[in-house]
């Protein structure tokens, strides 16, 4: 692929501007550096560019500088990518340039500038944002979602059963996707829901039927566990399959291979079982709704998929993302203004990011002039359990503040109070004493209301 | 950990970055100059750039370890 654009590259850091300018220039860039914001400026005043690639710390300046500069020239056209360590001072930096604004986190790869450069000439031709996916199918940055990566990463390199765990909506079937592509296996990702089989089906939806096996049964037909011969079926809501057909399942891991219903041959099993459930561990085991047995069989590696709320980072890229395929479907230019970002990373998405998802579409549905998002001013709340942001708000005491302060901070770190205790700036015995004199009052509360009861 | 200690280490943990993107984007260039038949001399170069990038981040990691010993 040739290119043929002129570049600008910032940075202070000499070693890394030669060898990404000589890169850049292997790959057909015109390419001009600057370690300054002044030198930036002048370069900005004199040349026509087509991206800049910035650091934003400088010696005499920031790189927002430079972004302001070109806003205030009316560049806009420009395409930026911001060179970072870190990825959440994207959502902080979009608002100030415009769409036209991406980033790469470092450590940088040749992949990573040539896509950057190649998804410009696309977004020239589709008007499409730059939404890095991982492994094809996974959006996000935050700490939360790294973690997930390193683990679709280290499991994929085995063929073990994994178990998905996660809340209704966080996108476990797109996990267990990456996990198939990742793998490389050569058979095709079969997803089945174990909640809509039929009881009196189960046996040939999941091994298959030979022609006359049952009424109904005109011809022969494959189940899922051949269809996805060398490759992945998934097993969502596994939780739901009735517990008394669980050992048909458990009887062919165990076995490695199966008979289809009315036949007689077997065919051995060949496929990775990825299965996946809105059940935490304890609740699986509390609710009884996986025998024992199987839960050890398929949770060979499990997966904890994370809420949106513990990914509070990517709820403006995800936004932004649904946002950017709604306007391609429906030809318009919809976006959000400060006022919509603020309402949606302040809310904590108990329906997750199918949640956000619905509610941009209600949104731009509700957009009275096609331009900008219409959002509720207050996102409410039926499903809503958790609290994700610590506000204050006059005629809140002190005391409640520093109870909700702590509260929340002892949550954060699971109850860790040595840990707690080090964030607030506090001693050890200090947090004791509070939680202690917090527990007096709930008590004290507690027996007045048990008194006005009992009167 | 306080909030100057949270501070120092997400500072520490980005300088650690710098010397790792000078190997990643160092190696890449090796990588495309030995792919296009360039002279060796100028790979060896490079390779000794990534060389002295590898001392610096191992060097910023014992400043990251040495600062928050107490609390590895």
């Amino acid at each position: 692929m040739k290119y043929s654009k002129r570049v600008l590259v910032v940075d202070d850091d000499t070693n890394f501007l030669s060898a990404i300018s000589e890169l850049l220039e292997l790959l057909d860039c015109k390419v001009l550096s600057a370690t300054t914001l002044a030198t930036a400026k002048h370069i900005i005043a004199e040349t026509d560019l087509d991206h800049v690639f910035l650091d934003l710390i400088l010696p005499d300046g920031s790189g927002l500088q430079f972004l302001s500069s070109l806003a205030d020239r009316g560049l806009t056209n420009i395409s930026i990518t911001i060179i970072t360590g870190d990825s959440s001072i994207r959502n902080n930096i979009k608002s100030l340039y415009g769409p036209n604004l991406g980033y790469l986190i470092k450590p940088i790869t040749i992949d990573n500038l040539k896509s950057v450069l190649y998804l410009e000439k696309n977004k020239l031709e589709s008007n499409e944002d730059y939404f890095p996916k991982h492994f094809g199918t996974l959006l996000g940055e935050s700490q939360a979602m790294r973690n997930l990566y390193q683990s679709i990463e280290k499991v994929a390199k085995t063929q073990v059963n994994v178990l998905l765990l996660g809340e209704s909506g966080v996108g476990k079937e797109l996990v267990a996707s990456a996990i198939h592509s990742e793998s490389k296996n050569p058979g095709r990702f079969i997803a089945a829901n174990c909640g809509a089989f039929n009881r009196e089906l189960i046996g040939s939806e999941l091994f298959g039927h030979e022609k006359g096996a049952f009424t109904g049964a005109e011809k022969s037909k494959p189940g899922l566990f051949e269809q996805a011969a060398s490759g992945t079926l998934l097993l969502d809501e596994i939780t739901e399959m009735p517990i008394e057909l669980q050992p048909t399942l458990l009887r062919v891991l165990e076995a490695k291979n199966f008979v289809r219903v009315g036949g007689t041959s077997q065919h051995q099993t060949s496929c990775r079982i990825i299965s996946a459930t809105n059940h935490n561990e304890e609740s699986i085991v509390q609710n009884h709704v996986m025998r024992h047995d199987l839960f050890f069989r398929l949770a060979v590696f499990p997966i904890v998929v994370p809420p949106l709320r513990e990914r509070a980072d990517d709820i403006i890229l995800l936004a932004e993302y649904f946002l950017n395929e709604y306007n391609k479907e429906a030809e318009t230019r919809i976006s959000l203004d400060d006022e919509s970002r603020e309402i949606l990373s302040g809310y904590d998405w108990p329906g997750n990011v199918r949640e956000l998802r619905h509610m941009l579409h209600r949104g731009c549905i509700m957009s009275p002039d096609g331009e900008v998002l219409e959002l509720p001013k207050q996102l409410d709340k039926p499903f809503t359990t958790h609290n994700k942001k610590f506000s204050l708000e006059a005629g809140q005491s002190i005391e409640d503040v520093e109870r909700n302060l702590i509260e929340i901070t002892l949550k954060k770190f699971n109850g860790d109070k040595k840990l707690s205790a080090e964030v607030l700036g506090v001693s050890l015995k200090t947090l004791y004493t509070r939680l202690k004199s917090y527990d007096r009052v709930h008590t004290t509360n507690h027996n007045e209301r048990k008194k006005v009861i009992n009167e | 950990m306080s909030d100057q200690g949270l501070a120092e280490l997400k500072r520490l943990l980005h300088e650690v970055r710098d010397p790792l993107n000078n190997i990643s984007i160092h190696a890449e260039l090796g990588k495309l100059k030995l792919g296009r038949g360039n002279d060796l001399s100028e790979v060896y170069q490079l390779i000794d750039i990534i060389i002295n990038e590898c001392v610096l981040c191992s060097n910023r990691i014992d400043e990251l370890e040495t600062a928050f010993k107490n609390h590895i």
